[in-house]
């Protein structure tokens, strides 16, 4: 019986140690590992999609209110005057969820472009949304447009054998247009 | 025999250098060494989670009671893992994506619970300490060395700087996973040429 | 469980395995004189660049493992030769002997020599090369540059894009004499069969993997066939096209990557013809003939353990012959 204890008790007290250490670890790097995925995940979508930006886009983060949800929205500014904002949507792709980051410009109601944050698509075939040659597509266009692929009655050229990689993108996009319109004038308002 | 600290430090480079004389933890041999960078983060990696398991394992091995012994291992190890984790992803951020999910692999590592139970649980701690340190940095090395050729061969590039002449074309069959079974079957039947002191 | 990888037939009679070459060099003698027909000096030029770099590293690794040479048994001619015909007539020279050089170091003297070689040595090459530099196994445009007085495209290529519709151009009997591009040694097919029924009278390969072999070609994609005969070419196409008769005489039967009882050899056969039907109709490859035989060898040591049911094929007639 004491052979019991004793083993229950010395693992108890190398889990609980061990748990400490590592809250208190995960505590410490917590702040700089959401900084680097900013950086490295979103910021090269973002230097794209807000290219002519002076700022530093990724400090200039606001968090915005939409139906009890927080979302975080990139601010791009010229001259300390903001132009346009950027925003991640995510959608249901072939494998998995996309991530998808598009830039909207407030004076003209437009679409900078569009970035793929993170994607499990296969290679090849559904990966290649990621490439500009798709994204392109997306570059440039008044928000009205429907953005369907064309076998949709969209006007969006699919990736080539990944119409379902490609879809995916095209409902992101469609959604973050209904949640750019509810959320414009507050961006707006605070400028 | 008697222990010294510096034999128990150099017999991991060449003796028992792992994972060509114990044939151990293959799994990142073969996957990570794509790239001598991730040859170098996955070799340091193991050689931090090793010999910290080693001494903490060596310096608590009296309380820790016969029967759960390797349950307890695994929760340190674990541990260390996760706070190899952690910092990669905080300061070195693109290694840690393109080590991914080797990282907590680490975890089941043979070589380190192998030498936890068979070198840490047994020794006192100055030479445990020894051990996992020297067995972890022959470990790098030899990622270093597997890596080094497959990515020379495979990229014709050495920690991502052009080393080939212009025209050199890929040999891809190095970079992918059956390259990598060959390249290790070619070292280890190498090294088994050598005696072994 | 205890598994126990036996060792394939060796033979000790050094004058039967030299005949056994001279024999499958006859045999093949058609073909490469075709190709030299078809693309000149190009066709010379990897052939005779294969053969001795096979030649070459076969001398040079034998003296550095301290083993008796064995250059004079003709295994490393017979393999330069084959491992030349599967290539397209525009490679350049490094990758004939880098995959000359392949085909001997990994895919037989690493395993000891001949006789020891769990996979074929010259798919081995071949298949080291092919995932290296695809590029230059591009066959739908190797044969661009020649003037060849057919299509240039590549068949199977074809039927992959588009199905049957795409493939109406061709007939049977062109490929039948050769006229379709390729490996520089893989599209003589009639040649390729005279050659593969020289060996079977000669008694150098058995009929058991060859027969079975077109079999499950045949079998596999007529059902593929019956089923979506717009989408599916008819089976007479899949034995003509590709690197497939080359492999059925050739490189399926190599001694000591195929099993040697009967039911193996069959089973050997089947799954080949199988595989290859199944990589064609799914994979991204057009042709995969020597997939199919690579994987189908690592079944061998399984395969020979079928022995205690059925006797070992003896089709070894040479050595009474020679007397």
């Amino acid at each position: 019986m004491r052979e019991y204890i004793r083993m229950v008790a010395v693992l108890t007290a190398i889990a609980a140690v061990c748990g400490l250490l590592l809250a208190a670890v995960k505590k410490g790097t917590e702040k700089r590992i959401e900084e680097q995925i900013l950086v490295n995940v979103q910021g090269p979508a973002l230097n794209n999609v807000l290219a002519s930006s002076t700022n530093d886009i990724i400090q200039d983060r606001e968090e915005i209110t939409v139906d009890q949800e927080i979302k975080i929205v990139f601010l791009g500014k010229k001259n300390g005057q903001i132009w346009a904002i950027a925003f991640e949507m995510t959608a249901m792709g072939y494998k998995g969820k996309i991530g998808v980051m598009v830039g909207f410009d407030l004076e003209k109601d437009r679409l900078t472009g569009i970035g793929i944050l993170t994607h499990q698509e296969t290679p090849g075939l559904g990966a290649r949304v990621s490439e500009p040659i798709f994204t392109n597509n997306f570059k440039d266009r008044v928000i009205s447009e429907i953005f369907k692929v064309k076998k949709d009655n969209g006007t969006i050229d699919a990736v080539s054998g990944a119409t379902i990689s490609s879809r995916a993108v095209c409902s992101a996009v469609e959604q973050s247009i209904v949640l750019y319109s509810a959320i414009k004038d507050q961006v707006v308002k605070k400028k | 025999m008697k222990k010294t600290i510096a034999h128990e430090f150099l017999k991991g480079f060449w003796e028992i250098l792992p994972p060509f004389r114990l044939v151990l933890g293959l799994c990142p041999v073969l996957a990570v060494t794509t790239a001598v960078e991730n040859g170098i983060g996955m070799g340091l990696s193991t050689t931090f989670v090793l010999f910290f398991s080693n001494v903490i394992i060596s310096s608590i091995k009296k309380i820790i009671p016969k029967k759960v012994r390797i349950a307890s291992y695994i929760i340190i190890i674990a541990t260390f893992v996760v706070i190899v984790e952690l910092v990669m992803k905080a300061y070195f951020f693109s290694i840690s994506k393109q080590l991914g999910l080797f990282i907590n692999l680490i975890v089941v590592n043979c070589i380190i619970l192998g030498r936890a139970e068979a070198f840490a649980s047994k020794n006192p701690i100055y030479l445990s300490a020894a051990d996992g340190l020297g067995i972890g940095l022959g470990f790098t090395l030899s990622l270093i060395l597997i890596s080094t050729i497959r990515e020379i061969l495979g990229k014709g590039t050495f920690l991502g700087m052009q080393v080939m002449w212009n025209s050199y074309e890929p040999f891809a069959f190095m970079v992918s996973a059956p390259g990598a079974f060959v390249c290790l079957g070619l070292i280890l039947a190498l090294i088994n040429l050598f005696p072994k002191k | 469980m205890k598994l126990i990888v036996s060792s394939p037939p060796h033979w000790n009679n050094k004058d039967s395995i030299t005949k056994i070459h001279s024999h499958l060099i006859i045999a093949l003698l058609p073909v490469l004189i075709y190709a030299v027909y078809t693309y000149g000096l190009h066709a010379a030029r990897i052939i005779s660049l294969s053969v001795v770099t096979t030649i070459a590293s076969e001398y040079f690794i034998r003296k550095l493992f301290g083993k008796e040479s064995t250059i004079t048994n003709g295994s490393a001619v017979v393999i330069g030769l084959l491992f030349a015909m599967l290539l397209p007539p525009s490679v350049p020279y490094w990758l004939v002997i880098m995959g000359a050089f392949l085909c001997i170091f990994i895919g037989k003297e690493i395993f000891g020599g001949l006789g020891s070689n769990p996979l074929s040595p010259v798919l081995v090459g071949w298949a080291i090369t092919r995932i290296s530099w695809p590029a230059y196994y591009n066959l739908d445009l190797a044969s661009v540059n020649y003037d060849l007085g057919y299509s240039f495209r590549y068949p199977l290529t074809l039927l992959k894009k588009g199905g049957t519709e795409f493939i109406s151009e061709f007939k049977l009997l062109d490929f039948l004499l050769g006229k379709q591009v390729g490996g520089i040694g893989t599209v003589a097919v009639l040649l390729l069969l005279i050659g593969g029924i020289y060996l079977l009278l000669r008694g150098v390969i058995a009929w058991e993997i060859p027969v079975s072999f077109m079999v499950g070609i045949l079998v596999v994609s007529s059902v593929f066939w019956l089923l979506n005969n717009n989408q599916y070419a008819n089976p007479l196409f899949h034995l003509f096209t590709g690197n497939l008769m080359l492999g059925i005489f050739f490189l399926s039967t190599d001694y000591a990557s195929s099993p040697f009882n009967r039911w193996g050899m069959i089973v050997f056969g089947f799954g080949c013809g199988f595989l290859t039907i199944i990589f064609r109709v799914w994979s991204v490859y057009p042709d995969g003939v020597f997939f199919a035989i690579l994987i189908m060898n690592l079944f061998t040591p399984l395969l020979d353990k079928l022995k205690k049911r059925s006797k070992p094929v003896e089709f070894i007639h040479i050595e009474s012959r020679a007397e």
